[in-house]
């Protein structure tokens, strides 16, 4: 088992020197898919954190009537404490509301001449990300309102229902786009390598001949398809590295907001991705040669 | 040990290579099959190694019926046969040494057996200072040397050699069989298969004639 092990891997990299000029082709392919890829992930990425952080300005608020004592206010916010949709709360007394109020110069002088503070104390919410849909922000909102000291609920069902919509266009969006560009990759990948081991259809059907199996023909190819694929990953993440790096604080100080950075969790997608294209790769190249 | 009933082949486009052949050839018996051009020769020996199936009839080895050996086997049944390929089929990106290297480690020899087969194989054949060139660095005899090297290193029960009299001249191909194939001793069943119907004759061994896909002789 061990010995056979050896010769797969003994294999494979003998095959990158014996056929260095098809490796280039099959590497250059492997890197150039995974340099889009690798674009597309950051796009996405971002994309995400953009619909994460939209998703996040959904909020419900709680506004209490006026003649609650600590006590109401306790049992308020343990009641709230018990719902498992409610991911954090702040509560925002009459003189907080007040003084942001005030900040606008306009309504500024208007609450100057008011003899009492007309605002409510409130609390606001944030719920947690599966709760985040019109259906289930309407029943929340329907709980509390029948909590003992809360006036009344709530959160910008329009908007709230703009933004879910958003998120979830462009999430699908993103689904499709992944799957296109892993198909793709998948083909290029593919054919590549196809055309890499047309010029070794000899030499396979020859070791057929002469009594391999189809896996002991077959690993070696894999194993080589996988380094392709591992060496094209390493470049692009060489490359989108250095391109980050370069670009990234021009593009945040143009967006005037910090965008997602190249990060270790990108590396390990590309790395990742790279060894499994190689691999699906090889494998369907080659499984054509094996069965003619 | 290799039988053949009845056995036809019709290639998918209309040419019938061989026709109703039967003949049986026994354990340790040396053969040579022979015939113009055409006459079928080559289809048989694909027919032996199950690079092609028969399209009629049946293909007997050592009793069991190749027609229906499972895809999984025949990588088995290949290795039984030690194959001297027309146009040699050595490995050409690979040294003297790998070729060899390369067929006992498909048929899972373990590596110190390897490499005791292979110093045993290629002092016999002479290629002791060569084992790191590769093909296109020796000569044409030395490369269908290496060709016999590689098909008896395996020891297999059946030595399957094509044409061997198309890369060398007549009297080096002979003093290769007769050093290295023919071997009485160890009852190694032997099908050489030559268009050279005289080098057959004088082999005084079995002939098995063949023209238009029929056996004319068999003698």
């Amino acid at each position: 088992m061990f010995d056979k092990l050896i010769y797969i891997f003994h294999e494979a990299v003998l095959n990158l020197k014996r056929h260095s000029e098809a490796q280039l082709i099959s590497v250059g392919s492997a890197f150039i898919t995974l340099l889009i890829v690798g674009i597309f992930l950051l796009v996405v990425l971002n994309a995400n954190k953009t619909m994460n952080a939209l998703e996040s300005k959904v909020e419900i608020v709680v506004f209490l009537k006026d003649d609650l004592d600590e006590i109401d206010i306790t049992s308020i916010i343990d009641k709230m404490k018990t719902m498992e949709a409610i991911e954090s709360y702040v509560f925002v007394s009459k003189d907080a509301a007040l003084k942001e109020f005030k900040k606008d110069k306009a309504l500024a002088s208007f609450f100057d001449a008011a003899e009492s503070n007309p605002l409510p104390a409130s609390f606001k919410l944030k719920v947690k990300p599966q709760y985040r849909d019109s259906n289930k922000l309407s029943a929340i909102a329907s709980e509390l309102s029948k909590v003992y000291g809360i006036e009344e609920v709530k959160y910008l069902k329009d908007e709230v229902e703009k933004i879910l919509h958003i998120a979830q266009i462009a999430r699908t969006g993103i689904l499709v786009l992944t799957a296109l560009v892993f198909i793709s990759a998948v083909f290029i990948v593919a054919n590549t390598t196809r055309l890499a081991l047309y010029a070794r259809r000899e030499e396979i059907k020859t070791m057929k001949l002469l009594g391999a199996t189809n896996w002991f023909i077959r690993l070696p190819f894999i194993i080589e398809g996988m380094l392709s694929g591992l060496i094209g990953g390493i470049a692009a993440i060489v490359i989108l590295f250095i391109a980050s790096s370069l670009g990234l604080k021009e593009i945040n100080s143009f967006l005037g907001m910090k965008i997602l950075v190249f990060n270790i969790t990108i590396v390990w997608i590309i790395l990742g991705f790279g060894t499994g294209l190689g691999i699906l790769g090889s494998s369907l190249a080659i499984g054509r040669f094996l069965k003619a | 040990m290799i039988e053949f009933l009845h056995t036809s082949k019709v290639y998918p486009n209309g040419v019938e290579a061989v026709r109703d052949l039967t003949f049986t050839i026994k354990q340790g018996e040396e053969v040579f099959i022979t015939g113009p051009a055409g006459a079928g020769k080559t289809t048989i020996f694909k027919l032996l190694i199950k690079d092609e199936s028969p399209t009629g009839g049946t293909i007997m080895f050592g009793g069991a019926s190749l027609n229906s050996l499972p895809d999984k086997e025949i990588p088995y049944i290949r290795r039984k046969f030690g194959v001297v390929f027309q146009d040699l089929k050595l490995l050409p990106d690979r040294t003297v040494e790998d070729n060899i290297s390369f067929v006992l480690h498909a048929i899972g020899i373990s590596y110190s057996q390897r490499k005791e087969k292979i110093t045993r194989i290629l002092s016999l054949f002479g290629f002791e200072n060569k084992y790191s060139l590769l093909p296109k660095e020796l000569s044409a005899g030395e490369k269908q040397k290496l060709a016999f090297a590689r098909a008896l290193s395996t020891e297999p029960e059946v030595l399957l050699i094509d044409e061997p009299f198309s890369h060398l001249e007549v009297a080096s191909a002979w003093e290769l069989l007769q050093l290295f194939c023919f071997d009485s001793l160890h009852k190694r069943t032997v099908v050489v298969i030559t268009q050279d119907r005289e080098i057959a004759r004088k082999s005084g061994r079995r002939v098995i004639e063949l023209k238009a896909g029929q056996i004319i002789t068999n003698v």
